[in-house]
């Protein structure tokens, strides 16, 4: 995939994480139906990072600098964080398994697990993106010069 | 084709994670009541709750009716056909607030921004530490 595709994709998820975590700007159907945009994109973007993903692991307990793994655990991390929201989403649901006609038994544990997994998710996707700083710098940067064909045109 | 088994494999190690922690949270972080009271995961849950909603803690009205686990005496408080009705889609205005969307907001990208921060400083620390090693080594 190409940077600035990347870029793009990386930028959208970005913003559709934010906007979906504000149930006050959506309201409950919209805010269930961009988490389930937010999954898809989140696949997505492991689709594009996989060989960095198979590469770390497997040199995980053998030579990888330090970065790299610290990158990795944080990583991992925010996607165990990610996978705690979409199941607790996915418990509480209130607009898109009842539009089904499945009624699950909400407690009040899955609700304040929902929340506070996303405040962490939150808070790992902000580590994320700052450990990625030069790749979104060189990548913002390519996107704004003009292409070579462009030029040659 | 490779795409798709690489798909399927994200999917199924989703699946697998979130069935792990569904076992997790089920066993440790369950409101049923132990010998002593409630279970130390709950209670603990209660507090981050508490911190993140303002010192609130009860769960509100709106909280309890999608939970389906309304008190007796607050039963009849709903509309009969509503609570007849079972699993109903919400209506699409529900949990739209418009007085809370800018502080709510303001909060995400504050903290977004400032582990942001953080792992920046942290990253530029290490690659600092790491040329000045390898300056050290060179000459």
């Amino acid at each position: 995939m190409k940077m600035r595709s990347r870029l793009v994709l990386d930028a959208t998820l970005l913003v559709l994480f934010v906007v979906a975590m504000n149930t006050a700007l959506t309201g409950i159907p919209i805010h269930e139906w961009l988490s389930v945009g937010v999954a898809i994109l989140v696949v997505v973007h492991l689709l594009t990072e996989w060989d960095w993903t198979i590469n770390a692991f497997t040199r995980f307990f053998k030579r990888l600098a330090a970065l790299s793994r610290v990158n990795l655990v944080v990583d991992t991390a925010l996607f165990v964080a990610f996978s705690l929201v979409m199941l607790s989403g996915f418990l509480v649901s209130e607009s898109i398994l009842p539009g089904l006609g499945l009624e699950i038994p909400r407690g009040p544990t899955w609700r304040i697990i929902h929340s506070l997994s996303a405040q962490l998710g939150l808070m790992l996707l902000g580590i994320h993106l700052g450990f990625h700083w030069r790749w979104f710098v060189k990548a913002i940067t390519r996107a704004g010069r003009p292409s070579v064909a462009r030029e040659a045109g | 084709m490779e795409t798709a088994v690489k798909t399927a494999l994200i999917i199924a190690l989703f699946v697998s994670v979130s069935l792990g922690l569904y076992v997790l949270v089920d066993s440790q972080f369950s409101m049923q009541m132990g010998a002593g009271g409630m279970s130390p995961g709950f209670s603990w849950l209660l507090q981050m709750r508490a911190a993140e909603n303002d010192g609130q803690i009860a769960p509100s009205f709106e909280e309890l009716q999608a939970s389906g686990s309304l008190p007796p005496f607050m039963q009849g408080a709903l509309p009969s056909e509503q609570a007849a009705a079972g699993a109903r889609s919400a209506p699409l205005s529900q949990g739209f607030e418009p007085e809370k969307i800018g502080p709510v907001l303001a909060r995400d990208l504050l903290r977004l921004t400032v582990f942001m921060l953080i792992a920046i400083g942290f990253e530029m620390l290490v690659v600092w530490a790491m040329r000045r090693r390898h300056n050290t080594l060179t000459t």
